[in-house]
């Protein structure tokens, strides 16, 4: 699915790994190793040996690897890969949980992690797992850890941000590869922050403290006790702990109940939607604009991975919640915007990878989505067509015409510069990317549902 | 009781000597921060504090909980009596 499945006979190297000196990972036949460097072998060693590797991996936390070679780790495969700026609120919230779990279990064997990566954790199966089996190194009673400043700006900076300013302060994270400097999320947080004493000391603190020793460049002579980092890290998992969210309006909330649709074009879209699946019977689906994945679940429950992205942070918080409930292994949500979708960041651009990078799949649902792509951003449908096709190799998409009350809404406040927008040049410029296999119109509503293949795709 | 207080008096200050020790930082490949490094000193011997007066204000709460039960059972014989009976 990703461009790990790409089959090379020669090793390829993958781009994003390249910051911590402890291995490399490359793909070999369609496979991921990790070659462990001499400076870590005794850390390798000694989270074997002591039993740490086995303890995180059947308690569900660590990534399940083998050996191919003493040096050499296969680990389990990420059917895909997603990154912190994809993540709504819960979803970072779990994936600190997880870190600080992983830290009070490593410092049970002796053992603590060197960093705070939020790129360390991926979803798998519905729920956060660490991925970096190469995290950890022996702990030497007095060391702090390190990776405290990173864990502040690439989890709880964002979290509170989220909760205190904006939903949607999640995509900061894109910007600041390494999490936002603590100064500025201290800047950014409103005053109120300063009554509560997560803020105060993990945040404003952190960054007068930062301001004021940040030129010195020796490191003082203190030490810290395991005690006293166990408890450390426990305020730090309590109060990450008790961060809820309230409820935020967003746009996108209670989308199905305020769409135009009758029960009847309702119940008829879904029909539809569910014989296209079951004609394709796809192994990978992305549904795009999916909202709180009504329709995705469509796919899932036919045992598709599917991923639902939505626009919203919110709509993906309350779906991401859903998925927790039920225990979903095979839906997960990310938070995307297609007129801006993630693109490759980074050194070179390419230390994370861009979203159609991560693709292409079987199968790509775009329902109720185009005439927002082609009326609210101005993007010609030939584009749209384009994009879609290289995202997947079936599509099931929906047009809606301008006649309906939702594409009305969208051209209430703006000329109509749109001529083409409609059905048969719709069809025309899907057809250079696309073969239609099915057209079918939803009842009880003017909007039209299509099956289509990809062209160059047999 | 007075052993009790002793040996966590100890405890406390040698928790404070401790911070106070040799340098000790690990080779990392992630520059920790010395302003990050100090905040988190600082704050782990509030919290280890914190946690330390919690835990001997419990000890002390279950010490005279545990007095205060025997003198009442001491003084309710009966029922006492009854209780070992079951």
């Amino acid at each position: 699915m990703n461009k790990e499945n790409n089959l090379q006979s020669n090793p390829l190297k993958v781009k994003g790994s390249f910051r911590d000196p402890s291995g490399s990972l490359y793909i070999k036949d369609g496979i991921l190793y990790r070659k462990i460097t001499s400076v870590y072998h005794e850390h390798y060693k000694y989270a074997k040996n002591s039993g740490l590797y086995e303890a995180l991996m059947k308690e569900g936390l660590l990534i399940h690897h083998y050996e191919d070679e003493p040096t050499v780790i296969v680990p389990q495969k990420i059917p895909f890969i997603s990154y912190p700026y994809e993540w709504c609120f819960s979803q970072l919230k779990d994936a600190a949980l997880l870190t600080l779990k992983i830290q009070k279990r490593a410092l049970d064997f002796d053992m603590i992690l060197k960093d705070a990566s939020a790129f360390n954790v991926q979803f798998l199966q519905g729920k956060p797992i660490f991925i970096d089996t190469l995290s950890f190194e022996k702990y030497e009673e007095g060391s702090p850890w390190v990776g405290y400043r990173q864990f502040c700006q690439q989890f709880l900076g964002p979290l509170l941000l989220m909760k205190y300013r904006d939903l949607r302060m999640n995509q900061i994270s894109r910007i600041f590869i390494d999490g936002p400097p603590l100064d500025l999320i201290s800047t950014l947080l409103p005053l109120r922050t300063f009554l509560n004493p997560l803020s105060v000391f993990h945040i404003h603190l952190h960054a007068k403290s930062q301001k004021k020793f940040g030129e010195k460049r020796n490191i003082p002579t203190w030490r810290i006790s395991k005690k006293n980092l166990i408890a450390f890290i426990d305020n730090l998992e309590s109060g990450i702990h008790c961060l809820t969210l309230k409820k935020q309006k967003t746009e996108w909330q209670n989308y199905y109940q305020k769409t135009n649709y009758s029960e009847l074009a309702f119940k008829d879209k879904k029909r539809i939607v569910g014989e296209f699946l079951e004609t394709l019977n796809p192994k990978t689906v992305w549904d795009l604009g999916a909202n709180t994945g009504e329709f995705s679940r469509l796919a899932s429950q036919k045992g598709a991975e599917i991923i639902s992205f939505d626009i919203d942070p919110m709509t993906v918080e309350e779906n991401y919640l859903e998925i927790k409930k039920k225990g979903e292994k095979n839906l997960l949500t990310l938070v995307m915007d297609f007129t801006n979708p993630s693109s490759g960041l980074g050194w070179e651009n390419e230390e994370r990878m861009s979203l159609t990078e991560r693709g292409p799949v079987d199968a790509v649902m775009a329902l109720a989505l185009v005439h927002h792509l082609a009326i609210s951003n101005n993007v010609p449908l030939s584009r749209i067509a384009e994009y879609f096709s290289k995202l997947g190799r079936h599509l099931i998409v929906e047009f809606v015409p301008k006649t309906d009350t939702q594409v009305k809404k969208l051209l209430a406040t703006r000329k109509d510069i749109f001529p083409a927008y409609e059905q048969t040049s719709f069809e025309k410029e899907f057809s250079q990317y696309f073969v239609v296999n099915r057209r079918e119109n939803i009842a009880d509503s003017e909007r039209l549902l299509y099956l289509m293949k990809k062209k160059s795709y047999d | 009781m007075e052993t009790f207080l002793k040996e966590n008096l100890i405890l406390a200050i040698f928790t404070i000597f401790f911070l106070l020790l040799s340098p000790h930082i690990a080779s990392a490949y992630i520059d920790p921060g010395t302003g990050s490094f100090i905040i988190q000193v600082v704050l782990a011997a509030i919290f280890g504090l914190a946690f330390y007066i919690k835990l001997s204000w419990r000890r002390i709460k279950k010490f005279f909980t545990r007095y205060s039960n025997k003198t009442n059972i001491k003084d309710s014989g009966p029922t006492r009596q009854h209780e070992q009976g079951k």
